[in-house]
């Protein structure tokens, strides 16, 4: 019986898409043949041919009904047509109606380009403003964050502090100039959070917008003064010594100079221990 | 002169320039855009407009026209394209449709004279078509108003809806038997 009924079933899908044609009378004889021999059993395909036969004649009405007339025609289309922009098509006589929406692009064209230059100029100055930001002297800050949220000296100053007692104005001068030119160039060259290279707040912001050229330019500049630095690091070393040795010899005299037991190599020193400088570039 | 011409020709002289040209493509295919937007609408007044909206459409977009379908075939497809938009924003705004009982009460274009039941009879048919393909979906409604009522060949219809011709054989066989369904239940109805 269920494969009786697959057989039905399957007959049915075979000539169901003609018998809308078959009501319509436009089967070709060999579709024709087979779907009426199949609509003599098929109850369910013979009632759904009738419906489709009732439908075509009520569509066929609607075909033939007579519909409203349009209000418009030709010149109403031709005073449209007038009135629109170009199409594409040059026609023979100039139209004397000059479009809105042309008219409307001549208005914006010139606001427009007005605004452009606008924008140029502020983005010039904008790039000005860096670059001179760039040249000026890190910040004095003597205290910046380390990676690690510690509050560090910043190694700048405390080389600063130390050439201050020098009373050699040219040697303070090109010291302070190779280390702060230093600290730029390994900011700019390393990444960021490692080696532990100070990131003064000021500089970090302005990282973002410093192109290579730029980074390429101030490694150039900084080559003599790094040569020159290490020419007077001897120097220099002598000086602080005997500054260091000064510093030593004279009585502390403010609460800053304590005296704190240092454990230096097995022993105990009573001598007085001035402010540590152990950061380093 | 020119209502001799070939649709061919015609569309030569008007991407060239040629006015009077156009205007006899408007002539010649009118009617059939403006029937079949109406069909598709339901509304006279919104068919007139998507008719002249579609011979402006036409009249810009014709020096694009290759000629690879039948000038009527893109003619409509044009204007498919605008009824289709112009039902969507009906249905953003939440507009009702006229309901097709008032239409052919309002517009009682019949020839004088005849047989007032069977006129009659033949309103209330069509009312209930029109009704029926106002209640089918917007593609359904498309296929049958471009078959059975426009009489279109498979090809066409394929050329106007941008599908092969076995979808449409496929959509079509749906929609007419869909068309076929709600049609009885509604006559039975009365």
């Amino acid at each position: 019986m269920n494969f009786l009924r697959r057989n039905f079933g399957q007959n049915c899908r075979a000539v169901e898409a003609d018998l809308w044609d078959y009501a319509e009378g436009r089967l070709s004889e060999d579709k024709l043949e087979r779907v009426e021999k199949h609509l003599l059993l098929c109850t369910p395909c013979r009632l759904e041919t009738e419906g489709f036969a009732q439908a075509q004649a009520a569509l066929i009405e609607v075909g033939q009904e007579m519909i409203p007339a349009p209000r418009t025609g030709w010149h109403e289309l031709e005073r449209r047509l007038d009135l629109e922009p170009s199409s594409g098509i040059t026609y023979l006589e100039e139209t004397p109606h000059r479009s809105p929406g042309r008219s409307l692009l001549g208005v914006l064209a010139p606001v427009s380009s007005v605004a452009t230059l606008f924008m140029v100029g502020i983005l010039f100055y904008q790039n000005q403003n860096i670059q001179q930001k760039l040249t000026q002297p890190a910040s004095t800050d003597t205290f910046a964050m380390d990676r690690h949220g510690n509050e560090k000296r910043n190694p700048e100053i405390a080389k600063t502090d130390l050439t201050q007692a020098h009373s050699e104005e040219t040697l303070e001068n090109l010291f302070d100039t190779g280390a702060k030119t230093l600290q730029r160039v390994k900011f700019y060259t390393e990444t960021p959070g490692t080696n532990s290279v100070v990131q003064e707040p000021a500089i970090r912001r302005k990282r973002q917008t410093v192109s290579p050229s730029q980074v390429t330019k101030a490694k150039s500049e900084t080559t003599g003064i790094i040569s020159a630095h290490r020419k007077l690091q001897v120097e220099k070393k002598s000086v602080s010594t005997a500054q260091e040795f000064k510093f030593h010899a004279q009585k502390p005299t403010s609460a800053e100079h304590t005296e704190v037991p240092v454990l230096k190599r097995g022993y105990v020193s009573n001598e007085l221990v001035p402010v540590s400088n152990d950061d380093t570039y | 002169m020119l209502t001799q011409i070939s649709d061919h020709d015609l569309v030569a002289r008007a991407q060239r320039g040629d006015r009077e040209a156009f205007g006899h493509i408007y002539d010649r295919y009118e009617r059939a855009v403006y029937r079949y937007a109406y069909h598709m609408l339901g509304d006279p007044e919104e068919a007139d407009d998507i008719k002249q909206d579609a011979f402006v459409k036409a009249h810009r977009t014709l020096p694009g026209f290759r000629g690879d379908c039948s000038l009527l075939t893109w003619l409509l497809k044009v204007t498919g394209n605008l009824c289709r938009d112009k039902m969507k924003s009906r249905s953003r705004r939440g507009e009702v449709e006229l309901a097709p009982e008032m239409e052919a009460t309002l517009y009682d274009h019949s020839p004088y004279g005849s047989d007032p039941a069977q006129q009659l009879q033949r309103k209330f048919l069509q009312g209930a078509v029109h009704r029926v393909l106002g209640g089918l979906p917007q593609p359904q409604r498309e296929l049958i108003v471009l078959r059975d009522i426009e009489g279109l060949s498979y090809q066409e219809i394929a050329d106007v809806l941008a599908c092969s011709v076995a979808s449409v054989k496929l959509r079509l066989f749906r929609a007419r038997r869909s068309f076929r369904e709600r049609m009885e239940s509604l006559l039975k109805a009365n």
